[in-house]
């Protein structure tokens, strides 16, 4: 391992920063009281004592109290609530625990671990995983025998909740919840999470039962707040950890500058996939993560390659990512856990808890958008004794190249705080509508702690609930939470089906509707698995994309053409406003790109529907002045972009929020402001409160972006920072000119 | 106390105007109650000896006194969130059948609405003959005791579901399996436009609790009594058709046997396949294959040999290949008669062969295989023969 360091400094780019985190001991504690089964099969298991974070989560919960455990990644949380729960049902056949984790694929890998300490217990404890995977004919029983459900927040949504008087004796003898990645529920997740949990305890209060809560996180700055947040009740939280760590070493790296004027550097993808092949080709077990699906396929390919001009195994690197089928990704995992491959390359999907073994090696492909998702990718990587490295390859966007810049941002920040708004009206209102459903409302009942009269008020007008003997019933013949997705504005994905062999078309993975534009339009080159294909056919009814494996050395990028609509202005502040707009976007051109060299090839148009949402905005009509106004329309548009891509770098680490949760574009003839505009959205449906953050942050905004511009060490502007325009223009100056007008006024 | 029951004409004092004649039984809790004398005709069908035609279904869920039921609800949705505003019972009392629809007027008197249907089931033993009802009626009825904290005083002993039944007698030869399409089709029941189509059923109801008129919910009482009624009359047209009484349909025979047999009731499922066998239609080789497979498993070998033998003279395609094996079985090992044996196993090869579009590759081969060994084994027994004479 040092010595693949060393090989990495000697690499043409620059690395920035080397931190290292000395080896931490293990801090041990005499067993709490526990049966002595209990204490016979963990010693079975290898485990002769406990740590002195997992002892003092043991006692809290055995006193009732709601726990979190926020400790590093691999320090053995898990059994921190296995441990009581069984222990509870030892005592008690009839008690009962649910446990809920954010994938499916996590509650699979959960199972497992639970599944081994009830064995070499030899206790009766029976446990079962409810998902839409479980076969129907097995559920009734499965209701009513299992002492553990294992299950995610949208089957919790679809599945228990709407029919709970078909689970009544888990909720008449709930006394564990066990909620795992609680920093998953943060933003618009977290908010439908935090409504879910509102239902589920209005449900456990009708049958007489109150729930403790157990909790895992990963660091984040406010575990404590959002646990709280989401539980609306008083939370113990854990956060030392005795666990011990061998030593960890941290690299930043940024890719040599191939073009002095442009500021152009080499592409972080050759880069990474360079670091990653040497690794490999070193037997270093690695994971590498990007930021998108496309990329997770040009990497595989990429070190793909450079490991057979080596003679070596391709077949050692595999992809991993959202699109691929559950028992592709089931594949990958018992092959990392075995050996069999010894690098994986994954979107953030890995970022999660699953069971893949220690690594020695993480390779970040780019800031992962918080300091909380950075530490967790990095924690991928570690063993209790032996040296273990990660690796931060910095892309050319602004915030890559302002923290390669500035690495000390990365140490001395704090991780994000995790925010969650369960009172934002669009979804609250549609988890009062199915906690309506599985419970008829008192008047004067609250949900949570929020409220809700107005709401039930406006239902009972609408019809969809009936007022009556002050009480409101359900009346609409409509089963609600179905209609319900948790996830994002939509759950509805894009079949993408093979047609090379006509005769036998097979399914190949799937595109969640919001890329689908962009990624999947007619004529675009689709990557998965290392192959590429062509879009021949979009069909949008069927919601079927038919592709096939061609040979070609470029990829596709398409351009959105974006408007907004304000509907109704909530506040104004001298040039700025915020309130809901109707933001529709559609994929005007795409680019054909040259793998490797990535130069632009030619372009092609694409004819799709218009995409619409209604959302929450701010907006400012930029100050310009005359010197603008002698400007050619190039010039401003490009000096407005140079505007929008800074700020769509920037604002996310005030806004608390990764990129893709805010969408920022700008307008050189907006025809609502009657003049250039710069618009920040939030990226949900109804909002999440992202854009009113940046509303009040607005002058902070500007700052940073400027403060930004200035740390750029290019001469015209590149795409560390005002983004690739061209080098005709200097867009740098420009976009600094724009940015000086309007901190004046 | 709550109101004592009282007579109820079109008015009522807490304003709900136009509900048909019946009385309050508990507060926002609507009884009507009906009787038809019996025999009456619903339909093409003569309702009469009920409880009778109860026995014979016995293996299907049906013990002692039927209670017809069936709800009208809020959806069709399910879950927590469907609540039943409309119980039609039906059951026979000496010489009548008695109906009994028990509404809930506002979804406030729902505990009291249940006490009110269970006082209404002729006992505290039924047996539940639905449409759909193991899967919809009674889980709704569960849930709702429930939401209401009601433990359930009824014991359901029993519970036939008839639409399990029709699926397997009827499913395609009826455009789809509901209830209104089978009591066209095959009860020949025509209602009066006074019917409300059960899709409009729960915005009636909903239009109902905003304004109090219940006139326009006069449809939906009705629709419930034919509902129950057709229930009746269905399950007596299915008796009738297991008892082998309604010869109307050979093929209908033939799947009635087919059920008797799925409950290893064989001497029924023998008697309605050996009135089919009799006719002279495609259905009765059908018929006849069931009873020489009957045979065969009972070691009866030579009528089981000459029934297949009559089935393979008229059939054809992929089944005459398991026929002729069969018939290849039964002369090798049992009737001894190895020229026979090795006769019908190359024909069965031959057809085989001919066939072979008709099957997957890999079951083909295997198939077949097994039919070559066959002959081989039998070639080798009878050279031994030879050999012996």
């Amino acid at each position: 391992m040092d010595s693949f360091l060393e090989w990495v400094k000697t690499l043409n780019g620059k690395v920035c920063s080397l931190r290292e985190f000395p080896a931490q001991g293990a801090a041990w504690n005499e067993w709490p009281k526990l049966d002595e089964k209990l204490i016979k099969a963990l010693e079975k298991q290898g485990i002769q004592r406990l740590y002195s974070h997992q002892v003092e989560a043991i006692k809290m919960i055995q006193e009732g109290k709601n726990v979190v455990l926020a400790t590093p990644t691999a320090s053995g949380k898990s059994l921190c609530y296995n441990i009581p729960v069984l222990e509870a049902i030892m005592k008690d056949q009839n008690a009962r625990a649910l446990f809920i984790f954010p994938t499916k694929a996590l509650s699979q890998d959960q199972m497992a671990g639970l599944h081994q300490l009830i064995n070499s217990s030899g206790i009766d404890v029976k446990t079962f995983t409810y998902d839409g995977d479980t076969p129907v004919a097995a559920r009734q029983k499965l209701r009513a025998a299992g002492h553990i459900v294992i299950t995610n927040p949208d089957m919790l949504n679809t599945g228990i909740l709407p029919h709970h008087t078909k689970w009544i004796k888990l909720f008449e003898n709930l006394k564990y919840v066990v909620i795992d990645e609680l920093h998953i529920y943060k933003g618009v997740f977290g908010s439908h999470v935090a409504n879910l949990i509102r239902r589920l305890k209005r449900i456990c209060s009708f049958y007489g039962t109150k729930p403790t809560f157990i909790g895992s996180s990963a660091t984040i700055s406010n575990p404590k707040e959002l646990a709280e947040l989401l539980l609306e009740e008083p939370v113990h939280i854990i956060t030392r950890s005795g666990a011990p760590r061998g030593p960890r070493k941290f690299l930043l790296y940024n890719p040599p500058v191939v073009n002095e004027q442009l500021g152009i550097r080499k592409s972080s993808l050759n880069e990474t996939a360079k670091i990653a092949a040497e690794a490999a080709a070193n037997n270093i077990s690695t994971i590498v993560f990007t930021r998108s699906r496309v990329n997770v396929e040009l990497l595989v390919t990429y070190i793909r390659r450079n490991l057979i001009s080596r003679g070596l195994e391709p077949h050692k690197v595999e992809g991993y990512r959202g699109g691929y089928l559950p028992s592709e990704r089931r594949e990958i995992e018992r092959k990392l856990r075995e050996g069999e491959i010894s690098c994986v390359v994954s979107t953030n999907a890995l970022e999660l808890g699953i069971d893949i073994g220690y690594l020695k090696l993480a390779i970040l492909h780019g800031y992962p958008g918080s300091i909380a998702s950075m530490w967790q990718q990095i924690g991928r990587a570690g063993r209790s004794k032996e040296l273990s490295a990660a690796i931060m390859v910095a892309s050319s966007f602004a915030l890559d190249q302002f923290l390669a810049a500035r690495p000390e941002y990365l140490f001395g920040a704090s991780p994000e705080r995790a925010r969650i708004n369960a009172d934002n009206l669009y979804i609250l209102a549609n988890h009062v509508k199915c906690s309506a459903f599985e419970l008829a409302f008192h008047h004067g009942e609250t949900f949570g702690n929020k409220d809700i009269s107005e709401i039930l008020e406006y239902l009972s007008q609408k019809g969809t609930l009936h007022k009556a003997g002050e009480r409101y019933f359900w009346q609409e013949d409509s089963f609600p939470a179905e209609s319900l997705s948790l996830r994002s504005a939509t759950s509805e994905n894009f079949v993408i089906i093979d047609i090379t062999e006509t005769a036998k078309p097979v399914v190949i993975g799937e595109v969640d509707r919001p890329s689908a534009p962009m990624l999947i339009h007619p004529e675009a080159i689709y990557f998965h698995g290392g192959k590429t294909y062509q879009v021949m056919q979009l069909d949008y009814d069927g919601m079927r994309c038919y592709v096939r494996q061609v040979d070609v050395d470029y990829y596709t990028d398409a351009d959105m053409a974006v408007r907004f609509q304000p509907i109704d202005i909530l506040e104004e502040k001298g040039n700025w406003g915020f309130g809901e707009v109707l933001l529709a976007s559609r994929p005007t051109i795409y680019k054909k790109i040259k793998l490797h060299t990535h130069e632009n090839l030619g372009y092609g148009h694409i004819h799709l529907p218009e995409e619409q949402m209604h959302t929450t905005a701010c907006w400012f009509k930029v100050q310009t002045g005359i010197v603008w106004e002698g400007w050619d329309e190039n010039r401003q548009s490009s000096a407005l972009t140079g505007l929008a891509n800074l700020m769509r770098s920037t604002a996310p680490l005030f806004l608390m929020c990764a990129r893709h949760d805010i969408i920022v574009h700008g307008l050189v003839r907006d025809p609502f402001i009657e003049g250039p505009a710069v618009y920040i959205a939030d990226n949900y449906p109804g909002g999440i409160g992202l854009a009113e953050g940046a509303f009040e942050l607005r002058d902070k905004l500007l700052l940073s972006a400027r403060e930004a511009l200035s740390s750029c060490k290019c001469e015209k502007g590149c795409p560390g920072c005002v983004g690739p325009i061209g080098a005709q223009i200097n867009a740098k100056r420009d976009t600094a000119f724009l940015l000086d007008t309007i901190l004046a006024h | 106390m709550g109101p004592l029951p009282q007579k109820s004409e079109t008015k009522k004092s807490d304003g709900i105007e136009g509900l048909p004649e019946g009385t309050w039984v508990h507060e926002g809790v609507y009884l009507i109650t009906k009787t038809f004398p019996l025999p009456y005709r619903h339909g093409d069908v003569l309702l009469e000896k009920i409880s009778q035609s109860a026995l014979t279904l016995e293996p299907w869920g049906v013990k002692g006194i039927p209670v017809f039921l069936d709800l009208e609800t809020t959806g069709l949705a399910g879950g927590s969130g469907t609540y039943a505003f409309l119980a039609g019972l039906a059951y026979p009392s000496g010489t009548h059948l008695v109906a009994k629809q028990i509404f809930l007027a506002t979804p406030a008197s729902e505990k009291l609405w249940l006490k009110a249907l269970f006082e209404n089931f002729p006992g505290n033993r039924v047996s539940l003959v639905t449409y759909n009802g193991k899967a919809f009626d009674w889980p709704i009825i569960q849930t709702r005791s429930i939401l209401n904290r009601k433990t359930l005083p009824v014991d359901v002993f029993g519970h036939l579901d008839l639409l399990q039944l029709v699926r397997y007698l009827w499913k395609g030869k009826l455009e789809n399996c509901r209830l209104a399409t089978v009591e066209t089709q095959l009860l020949k029941v025509k209602r009066t436009i006074v019917d409300a189509p059960g899709w409009l059923v729960p915005k009636h109801y909903a239009d109902f609790l905003k304004t109090g008129n219940a006139r326009p919910l006069q449809g939906v009482f009705y629709h419930n009594l034919m509902d129950i009624l057709s229930l009746v009359a269905l399950k007596l047209k299915i008796a009738k058709l297991m008892r082998g009484l309604e010869l109307v349909d050979p093929e209908d025979t033939l799947k009635a046997g087919e059920l008797w047999a799925s409950k290893k009731k064989m001497k029924e499922a023998e008697k309605l396949w050996k009135t089919v066998a009799s006719y002279d239609c495609p259905w009765s080789y059908k018929a006849k294959l069931k009873l020489a497979y009957e045979e065969k498993r009972r070691q009866n070998y030579e009528e089981a040999a000459s029934l297949f033998e009559e089935c393979a003279a008229a059939i054809k395609g992929p089944i005459l290949v398991d026929v002729l094996i069969e018939l290849a079985k039964i002369n090798e090992h049992h009737i001894k008669d190895f020229p026979k044996a090795f006769k019908f196993t190359k024909s069965a090869l031959v057809i085989l062969d001919r066939a072979r579009p008709f099957y997957e590759y890999d079951s083909w081969k295997k198939l077949r295989f097994s039919i070559v060994h066959r002959l081989k084994r039998l070639t080798g027994k009878l050279n031994r023969q030879k050999g012996i004479i």
